[in-house]
């Protein structure tokens, strides 16, 4: 049985990361709908290949294929609160005490979600000090 | 008894440690025997533990002696005088970040029954940060008191007592899904928690959820039904015992899962056996299995 000598590197990394703010990319495409459930629509990345068989076949040529994606309750919830102010511990805070859960537990789903968010292109992170 | 909590501070009790902390150090269950503190997503300190091997011969002085060389930090002495009312219960050690007087680590091992406890705080202990943690480590109960009977599991916002031959096999925080296993010989029990239950209410029934979680295939004719409350509990004919130990499964089993919509809760409980299950376990189980406000 040992210590574990947590490095303040690792410490502050976390603690970077959560004093981060995450701001709408201006280029995803969504709207809200009527039950306050957030809805995107995005360009579904082609292959050369792919784009010139949806140009063939496709009526409007122009149109670029989309997929679409609906956000649930919890998810349009956080959505809502990235205003390019809070950072991603004030989403934290706010999410746990909106359904009542823990902080472990809200940093959890708040980040995995955030992080797909990433992924996806919604949303770009900024540092605390910009 | 369990100290009544209070707006400052709050029990927890995890795999036989049970102890006070301040409400806004937030426990974070990192192993079976291991628990990390943190206050505004920054850690405070931690708390490990080892119970005796039953092989073991060492005596405390030298367990301390390793287990200080081990962690590479100098030994603090003498022990501040806060920290020496503790040596009654304890044999200790404290250890000093560097040179200074300031305690950075401690080793204690229960004269009792020779549990070792490691602490290894992230803040310097000064002021009100000091006297709280001198509190929460008067508060610590490392052993079962004689009266006591079952062990108690307080985190998150549950509490259950498990029987003191269970031992914990598994357990999993996930978001919204707490989730505890425990096992004696063949017999198997799971715990679960799920949070935004009005949310996957919504999606799914009652009986789906039982089913989704005890990966079980129960129809909607042979659940009982209660307020609030689906279970099942098999009875399976000689023939359908010998093909689910073919199998390699349990035979019998007995589900419950309830909904608390004050709470906006799940709880749930699944017990798996190669005998049928004793209805007095489930029976306790399901007394002293509550959930409370966070």
């Amino acid at each position: 049985m040992k210590f574990s000598h947590s490095s303040s590197e690792q410490t502050l990394s976390r603690s970077e990361s959560l004093a981060c703010i995450p701001v709408h990319n201006e280029s995803a495409s969504w709207q809200e709908l009527d039950n306050g459930e957030i809805l995107f629509s995005y360009a579904i990345p082609l292959s050369r290949f792919f784009q010139s068989l949806h140009r063939r076949f496709s009526r409007n040529q122009a149109e670029v294929p989309t997929r679409k994606l609906q956000l649930d309750q919890m998810g349009s919830f956080v959505w809502k609160l990235i205003d390019g102010k809070n950072s991603v511990k004030d989403i934290i805070r706010i999410f746990a005490t909106e359904y009542r859960v823990t902080s472990q537990e809200a940093e959890t789903a708040v980040s995995s979600f955030l992080k797909t968010l990433g992924q996806r292109g919604f949303i770009v992170l900024y540092g605390a000090e910009k | 008894m369990i100290a009544p909590d209070n707006e400052q501070w709050q029990t927890i009790s995890w795999n036989a440690i049970r102890l006070e902390r301040p409400a806004d150090w937030e426990p974070i269950v990192s192993g079976k025997t291991h628990i990390l503190f943190e206050q505004e997503f920054r850690p405070v300190f931690e708390l490990r533990w080892q119970r005796p091997g039953k092989r073991s011969r060492e005596s405390m002085d030298a367990a301390l002696a390793r287990i200080a060389r081990e962690s590479g930090l100098p030994e603090l002495t003498p022990i501040p005088p806060h920290w020496k009312k503790y040596s009654d219960k304890y044999a200790i050690k404290l250890l000093a970040a560097d040179e200074g007087d300031i305690p950075k680590a401690a080793i204690f091992i229960c004269r009792e029954c020779k549990s070792t406890l490691l602490f290894y705080f992230f803040k310097e202990l000064t002021g009100r940060l000091h006297q709280d943690m001198l509190q929460l480590i008067s508060s610590i109960r490392c052993h079962q008191e004689s009266a006591e009977s079952g062990v108690l599991w307080k985190i998150q916002d549950f509490q259950v007592s498990t029987p003191e031959y269970f031992s914990l096999s598994g357990y999993n925080f996930g978001a919204g899904l707490t989730r505890l296993s425990f096992v004696h010989k063949g017999f198997t029990m799971h715990l679960c928690r799920l949070a935004g239950a009005g949310q996957r209410l919504r999606d799914s029934s009652l009986l789906n959820l039982l089913n989704l979680l005890g990966d079980l295939n129960i129809h909607e004719d042979s659940a009982r039904y209660r307020e609030n409350e689906v279970s099942h509990r098999s009875y399976p004919s000689i023939t359908q015992q010998i093909r689910c130990r073919i199998r390699r499964e349990s035979p019998f089993h007995w589900a419950v899962l309830r909904h608390h919509p004050e709470l906006d809760r799940i709880s749930g409980l699944f017990f798996f056996d190669k005998k049928p299950i004793p209805e007095n376990l489930v029976s306790s189980m399901e007394e002293s299995y509550e959930i409370f406000p966070l």
